[in-house]
Formats: C-alpha cells, structure tokens, sequence
C-alpha cells in the first residue's frame, strides 16, 4: 500500500508541471489578444491578418470558447479597417462579413459586452462599406444600434464599448443618431473610464489610442488643429509606431487650412 | 530515500524537456499537384504556425514533441489535420479537400416546430415574442400567434391543430408541467403560464415532435428560463394592473440568482376600461420566482429554478338555472432541478421536479376541488457519435397524486344550488415510466434524419404504449427546405377524467394520436414562407360530456394546412402573417356522435406588424381572425315538474357556429437610456381597438326560448406601464 501511494504521488509530481503549462483557452486567448494589439500599434495590415490566423488556431483547439471566437472577429475588425485604410474595399467587405458571421451567432451566447458593441461597429462599417449605403443603413441601422445599446446595458463602464460608440457617433449622421457632439461625450467618457481600467487577462485591454485618434478626428472635423494634434500626440505616445497616425492622420491635418 | 531521488530526477527530466531547443517543421500544402497559398497550418493546440506561401510551402517553429496533430485551415476547403511522429518531421506534405458545397450551415428545420430564441434559424426573437400586441407579455398568448394554434377563446389555453387545449404539454427545463382538464370555464381556457421575461427561449411544435416527449397527445411547447446573469441588474415595472420587481445577482465563481416578485390585479384596468362581465373579486394574483445558477466550469450547469403563482376571481354566471358567482381560487408551484454538463461528446442532463395545482371551484351547486402533484425525475443523454450521427437516449419516471374533493352537479342542465349533485371524495396516485432512444442523422450538410422510439407504461393505462416516431428534413437548394413527419403520440388519461369516469377504479386506454406532417420552407432568414400540411387520427379519447362524466373510447380526425410567411426588418418594418385551415372532427361525448370538434376553428390568421422608428421608438400592431367555434344548439326544452328547472333538448353536435372572432390590437413603445446603467422603457397598449364585441358563447333564459350573446370580457381597452432597469458592471 504504501508502494501505491509512493507511486501515486510520483506520477502525480511528475506530471504536475505539464498539466500546469498546458494551453487553455484563456492563455491562448491572452496570447492572441497580445498579438492583435502589436499588429494594431504598429498599423500593420499583414500583421493583423497574421492575428487572425493566431486566433483561428487557438479556435481549433478550443471551437467553443467565447473568448477566442471574440478575439477572432476583433482581429478580423481591426483587419479590415487596416486594409480600408489602404483603399482594399473587398478585402475589408470580406473581413466584415466573417466577423459578422462569427459575432451574430456569439452574442446569444454569454459573453463580454465588447463583443456586443463589436457587431455594432461591424454593422457599421459595413453599411459605410455598402454598395447601397442607403439601403443598408435602413437593414443594418436599427440592429447596430440595438446590440450598442445592449453592448451599453451589459457593460455600462466599460471604456471600449464607449469608444466604439463613439466611432460611431462619429460615422453616423446627426439625423440617425449619431453627430460629432455625441462623439465627443462618449470618447471623454471613455478615457475618463479608461483612467482606471485594469482587466485582468485575456479580457481586452486595447482603447486608449483609439479614443485619443477618433477624438483628434472630430476636433480635426470642427476645424479645432490644435486640440486635434494634441489628441494624436496622446496617441502616438502610446502607438509610436502607428503609421495611420504618422503618415495618415497628421499629415492631413497639416493640409487643412 | 529511493522514492525521493526518483521525483527529483523527474523533475530534472522535465526541466531539460522544457529547456530543448526548437525545431522546424517543414513541409507544404497541395490539392493534387498544385500548390495550396494562404493555407493556414499550425500544430494544433498551439498558436505554433505559419501561412502557406505561392510554392504552397511552410515552416513551422515549435517545441519538441513525440508527434505533432498538424492542422490546416483555409476558407473553402476542409479543416484537415494530419498526425505526424518526430521521426518523420523532416517534410509534411499535407493533401487539401476542398469543401463540396458552399457553407450553408446544417439543416435546422423540423416539422412542425417553431423557435422563439436567440438563435440561428429561430422563427422569432425572445423580444418579438414580448411585444406582440394583446398577448399581455403572456408567453402562451404569444404561442397563440404561431401556426396551427386555433383561437378557440380568449384564454390562455393552447388549441393545437384540432386538438383539445390538455393534448398540448408544456415542460420548463425538461420538466413536464401539469396542464388538467377543466370542468368549468365561463371566461375562457386559462392554464399556468409563465412571464416571457423569465424565459431565455420558447420550443412550439405543433406536431411530429420527437421521441424525447412522453405524455404529449398534439403539441409541446418547451420553455427554457434565462441563464446565469451576466452582470448584476434589477428592474421595476409598474403598470396599470401589476407591480414587479426582479434582481439578477451575478456572484462569485459563476454562479447566480434571480428573484422576481409580481403582483397583479385586474380592477384598475376595470375601472378604467369597463368589462362586459360583472365581476364581484377582479381577477388578481401574485408570482414568486427565484432560480440559482452554479456554472461550476465552462460546460457544467447546475440550476435551481422554483415558482409559485396565486390567482382568483369572482364573476358572475348566468346559466339558464341559476345566475351566481363563479369564483375560483388557484395556486400552481414548480421546483425544478436541473444538471447538465458535456463530456466530450457526451452531453447528459438530469432534471427532478414537483409541481403542484390547487385550484377550488365554486358555482352553484358545483364546489370542486381538485389539487393535483406531479413529482418526476428524467434522465436525457445526448451522444455525438460522429460529426453527423448525434444519439439521444433517455428515461423518466413521474408520479400523480390526485384529490377530486366536492360536489358535481349530476346533470350540466341543472346546476343551481340544491340540485341533485354527485359527490365526490376520492384520493389517488398514478405512476408513470417512459423511455426513449433516438438518431439524429446527417448524411449530408442539406439533409437530416431523426428517427426513434418511445415506450410509457402508465398506472392508470391498461397497457404499454409504444411510439415510433420519424422527421426528416430535406434542404433541396439554398433557401428551400421539405420536411416530413410521422409518428404515435399517447397520453394518459387525466385523473379528474378518471374520477368522473368511475372515481378512477378502471385503468383506462391512454389516449393514441397519429400525426403525418408534409411541409416546405422558402428562405431562411429574411423573407420566409413556410407551408405545413398535417394529417391527424385519434383513437381512445376520454372526454367529459355536458353532464360532467367521462365518455371513452372516443375517435377523431384533424386534417389541415398551416402557413407562416415573415418579411425581413426593412428600414424598421417588418411583419408576419400566420394561417391556418383546420377541419377537425371527433365524437361527441354526450351523444357518441362522429361530429366538429368543439374547437374545430376552420380558419384563424393573425398579422402582426412592428415599426421602429428613430429614438427607440416602437410601434407594432396586430390583427387577429377566426372562425366561429361548433356549438350545439338547444332546439326545445321541457320543464321537469319535479325540479322546476327546464331539460333542454339538444340539436345535432356542433352544428352551428358562433360569430368569427376578429380583434385588432396596437402597442407602442419607447426605450430610453437615462444614464449609464439606468434604462427605461415606458408602454402603452391598445387593446380590440376597433370596439368589436367578440361572441364567446350564447347565454340562454330560463325556458331556452330567448338566446343572448355572451362577449368577451373586453371590449376597446387601454393599458400602459413602465420598466426601469439598473444594470450593473461585469
């Protein structure tokens, strides 16, 4: 008996490191989660797309997990705004209807509220994106605003959903909702919440640079030059890298009179 | 001594393992000869990877391992995985397939059945079900709006294609429900329902339900209750007839409760709105629910969910021998406990429950009551097999106990107090056993085969019930789908038919239904048209006859069409219409007689249209239609000279019909975000907004010579409220 237990406890020592490195969905998560957050810092398109082949690997091994499918279709947003950047219409409709595709179905399940103001932001993009803005505005307005709502409701001082509602304040005409004030409000909220966000991983973390960018971008829309650069300066000090900022978003602001 | 030395050189020997330098895998992707780019391959379990390049090659930088699962991944073809040893890392070379059709996902259509859920292929959403006009936030009135439910009254009770309201069963959570015969109903078919608020999804099947379902004559509407909070919330609602509040914890290592408490009553919505009844105690009542959640990890549920609803009314009733008030006293209360969990692939659930109907009846010389308890525990596996073979098993055992205390008026003709009365003092207990296995295949993406068997040995049955049931659905091109259906169905007898049969003592046939289903969709989302023809026979029915007794071995037919046709959400609009055509015959119980069914409603349609407008504005409107329902009407009466209370004399069984019943009803609503965390949604309802006055059944005099409309109990009515939600942060 006592042989047993002796052996028992051995193959448990033994083992015991292994079970201890062995992949989970949230490491894999938090792994995937670091990789989109570089690509998006240094504006990097492959790198992005690079992002979301890491997530769809980590799917594989982990097809349910929420937090993966999550990532993946964040990936796939931040993909497609890069290649948008770049004027690849197609490639960016394509990356929007799979992150679509995997949002619609996720957001049934239980899940983060950034996954909610994800599919609103993708509803978003892909009417902006629409042959038939018009068309497609009538479709998809009702929905992006319902699941940014719910994305509100379900994370009422979470920083992302409120810069992600702030984008699209920011894309939406006053008339339907949307206008450059309310922008405003919702991207001070944000980094007012942002202030003191600390997730614990693999949740997101991402939203500083972003609100400062999409915050720079409507003062640049006002005209206000020097209340816009400061907002880019913020987020370059954070994105040093990121070349929307360096070679889009400062040197048009340097054109306008 | 020797036993330390060896974990420490385990150890050691972990450490180097970890410590190994990494290697390369090499190898490329090919469809035949030529060379597959863009192709995602990497060592599953891993985010080791790489991007096949123009030549179709890759390499891989990863740890050291005896072998290597290598995964490929690329839109358009299969996901292929292929086991490689180290020893023959040196060159993989990995053969793509590419996908044979488009992805349109698996066929998820069945006949006969209806989702109302968050989910793909779902007829409606949970919200669409709330807010359909004149169903009153009742998740049985909403069923009532979905093909193949005849609007029989203005009840709660579900009248599925020719069928009695008691042949639909209703199970919480897997949970069978009690759902009794009722002897009386001067204001329409009202059973337990529940708040669609509680309810995270609604399963109607009309029909060609699977084997999983025991005890189920016609139809089966499974409701599943929300899930874990998320996120702490509590709402208040407040509206012209009920109070509510309801607080969603979220708490500590996932596990949650919900607490919902209602109050509820009629008179204000009286006072305001008038009713065509008198009624001397508005109908009012109170719900209590709580549910407890403990997901223990990320497959496993465990739930607690119990609910206790009290009600009662007093209304006067005017039969041709007495005018008195009709006043019932009910209280129903469920517990239901559920564990389920995945293994693998082998999903297993357990659900033990007990619910409990008290109900007390008064009306002249009828005092009834009729408390029933159904405790029950069921088992249900589900097992896939493989990636197109999913194998479902399961068992139950249930028991009945039943009181039928009270005194019953020997004959429905004569029912004021002091008439001659059967009484009755009976207490009893039934068991019942069922059993089932089921294949659910897919041979291929577009096509799907359910097939199975069910077995219920009931106590009060005379004997084994054997149901084999088949559904198959066919996705014949993208957006067109056929289905069919055939299968047995029994139910036992109710036990307050068993007592008035002959105070329970003979067991008696459990009633048989055969059901076939043919049936098409076109579209799968946005525009759909749905088409379902159904033929039903029944053998062995029980049925209670005008003078309160059971007749058995009754027989019948329903055979009709139901369609549903839905329009997809266009700047905000959209809309459904749902019809349906029944022909729906059966004995007459009091004469034996092959007749209509007393809810054969040969036509009933229903529109519901919703608008959204711009600052969450909602508007939605609803129109309702059926026909008449059978009645059989009194052709003479003749005094008896002892009783001095006139004998009808009946014409032929459901020969003649009521008025059709048409009703229009709009609602509108507002949602307003007042802060961060802090919404509201404020109300208001219109209800028969055209005034119609809605027949629901004739009223006779004294004699039988005058005969007098008796209307529904609302005509044109208003109703409003609010919502106030606070949500918490995640």
């Amino acid at each position: 008996m006592r042989h047993a237990l002796a052996a028992f406890a051995l193959i448990t020592a033994a083992f015991a490191p292994v079970a201890a490195q062995a992949p989970t969905a949230d490491r894999l998560a938090d792994s995937v989660r670091v990789a989109i957050e570089a690509a998006v810092d240094a504006g990097d398109p492959v790198a992005t797309a690079g992002a979301v082949a890491l997530a769809d690997r980590a799917l594989a091994a982990f097809p349910e997990a929420a937090i993966l499918l999550h990532y993946k279709a964040y990936a796939l947003y931040r993909a497609g705004t890069a290649v948008l950047g770049r004027g690849d219409l197609e490639q960016a409709r394509q990356d929007f209807e799979q992150a679509r595709a995997i949002l619609e179905p996720l957001v049934r399940r239980e899940t983060i509220p950034e996954s909610y103001a994800l599919l609103s932001s993708v509803y978003g993009m892909q009417i902006g994106l629409s042959r038939v803005p018009l068309v497609a505005g009538m479709q998809l307005g009702p929905k992006s605003s319902t699941w940014m709502d719910k994305a509100e409701a379900a994370g009422p001082g979470n920083p992302r959903v409120w810069v992600l509602k702030g984008i699209g304040a920011v894309n939406t005409p006053g008339a339907f909702g949307g206008g450059l004030d309310k922008a405003e409000s919702h991207l001070r909220h944000a980094l007012a919440l942002l202030a003191d966000d600390h997730p614990a991983p693999p949740l997101p973390a991402w939203g500083r640079a972003d609100a400062h960018i999409w915050l720079g971008q409507v003062y640049a829309k006002r005209g206000r030059k020097d209340l816009a650069r400061a907002q880019y300066d913020s987020a370059l000090a954070l994105q040093p890298r990121n070349e929307w900022i360096t070679r889009g978003l400062i040197p048009a602001l340097e054109k306008k009179p | 001594m020797r036993y330390l030395i060896i974990p420490s050189a385990l150890a050691i020997a972990a450490l180097v393992k970890a410590q190994e330098p990494p290697v390369e895998l090499r190898g490329a992707v090919r469809v035949g000869t030529k060379p597959v780019a863009g192709a995602n391959v990497f060592v599953l379990g891993t985010l080791d990877g790489a991007i096949t390049d123009s030549a179709g090659a890759f390499r891989i930088t990863t740890t050291r391992q005896r072998s290597y699962l290598i995964t490929l991944r690329l839109t358009g073809y299969r996901e292929t995985r292929k086991l490689v040893p180290d020893s023959a890392r040196a060159f993989i070379t990995i053969e793509a397939e590419r996908a044979k059709e488009r992805a349109l996902g698996t066929v998820t259509i069945e006949a006969g059945r209806y989702v109302a859920a968050d989910e793909p292929g779902a007829t409606l959403s949970p919200l669409e079900i709330v807010t359909i006009p004149g169903t009153a936030a009742n998740v049985n009135r909403a069923i009532q709006t979905l093909p193949g439910v005849q609007q029989v009254d203005e009840g709660t009770g579900l009248f599925v294609r020719g069928g009695d309201f008691t042949e639909t069963r209703v199970f919480l959570n897997d949970a069978l429900l009690l759902n009794p015969a009722q002897l009386q109903s001067p204001a329409g078919t009202f059973v337990g329902t529940f708040d669609p608020f509680l309810l995270d999804a609604v399963y109607f099947t009309s029909g060609g339900f699977g084997a999983r379902y025991g005890d189920a004559l016609s139809a089966v509407a499974a409701l599943r209750t929300q899930a874990r909070p998320p996120a702490s919330s509590a709402t208040l609602s407040a509206g012209l007839a009920a109070f509510a509040a309801n607080v969603a914890l979220a708490g500590p290592s996932r596990t949650g409760l919900r607490l919902t408490a209602n109050r509820n009553d009629l008179a204000p919505v009286l006072r305001v709105n008038g009713s065509t009844r008198q009624f001397y105690v508005a109908p009012h009542g109170s719900d209590l629910t709580a549910s407890a959640y403990w997901d223990y990890r990320g497959t496993g549920r465990l739930s607690v969910f119990a609910t206790q609803q009290d009600g009662s009314l007093g209304a006067l009733n005017e039969t041709p021998s007495t005018s008195d008030t009709f006043a019932v006293a009910r209280r129903d209360r469920a517990l239901v406990v559920a564990w389920h969990d995945l293994f693998g692939r082998l999903a297993p659930t357990v659900t033990a429950s007990s619910s409990i109907i008290h109900k007390d009846e008064s009306f002249g010389a009828f005092q009834l009551s009729s408390p029933q308890r159904l405790d029950q525990i069921e088992t249900f596996w589900e097992y896939g097999a493989t990636g197109t073979t999913t194998l479902r098993a399961g068992a139950e055992a249930s028991r009945t106990t039943s009181t039928v205390a009270g005194s019953i008026p020997a004959s429905g003709d004569d029912q004021a107090p002091g008439a001659r009365v059967r009484v009755y003092q009976t207490e009893g207990s039934a068991s019942r056993t069922g059993a089932f296995a089921e294949m659910d295949l897919r041979p291929t993406d577009a096509t799907r085969l359910i097939a199975g068997l069910r077995t219920d040995l009931s106590s009060r049955a005379t004997a084994r019930t054997w149901d084999p049931r088949v559904s198959t659905a066919w996705r014949v091109r993208a957006g067109v789908t056929l289905t069919a259906a055939w299968g047995v169905y029994h139910q036992s007898v109710d036990p307050l038919l068993g007592v008035l049969h002959d105070s329970g003592v003979t067991p008696l046939a459990s009633a048989r239904a055969t059901q076939a289903i043919l049936g098409a969709q076109v579209g799968d989302s946005g525009v759909s048209l749905r088409v379902e023809v159904y033929d039903k026979r029944y053998a062995d029915l029980a049925q209670l006859t005008r003078d309160f007794t059971t007749a058995t071995r009754g027989t019948g037919t329903a055979r009709g069409v139901d369609v549903m046709a839905k329009t997809p959400a266009i700047a905000g609009f959209s809309s459904r219409l749902v019809y349906s055509f029944v022909d729906a015959r059966r004995t007459d119980p009091s004469t034996g007689l092959t007749a209509r069914a007393p809810f054969d409603v040969t036509h009933s349609t229903t529109l519901v249209c919703s608008q959204v407008l711009p600052h969450q504005v909602s508007l939605a409107a609803s129109l309702r239609y059926a026909s008449g329902r059978p009645f059989t009407p009194v052709t003479g009466a003749v005094l008896d000279m002892v009783t001095r209370v006139y004998a009808p004399t009946y014409g032929d069984p459901g020969s003649l019909r009521l008025p059709a019943y048409a009703r229009v009803d709009l609602s509108a609503s507002i949602f307003r975000i007042l802060k961060p965390g802090r919404q509201f949604v404020a109300y208001v309802a219109l209800t028969n907004v055209l005034g119609r006055a809605n027949v629901y059944t004739w009223r006779y005099s004294a004699d039988y010579t005058k005969r007098y409309e008796v209307a529904s109990i609302f005509n044109r009515s208003v109703y409003f409220g609010g919502v106030l939600t606070f949500t918490g942060q995640r």
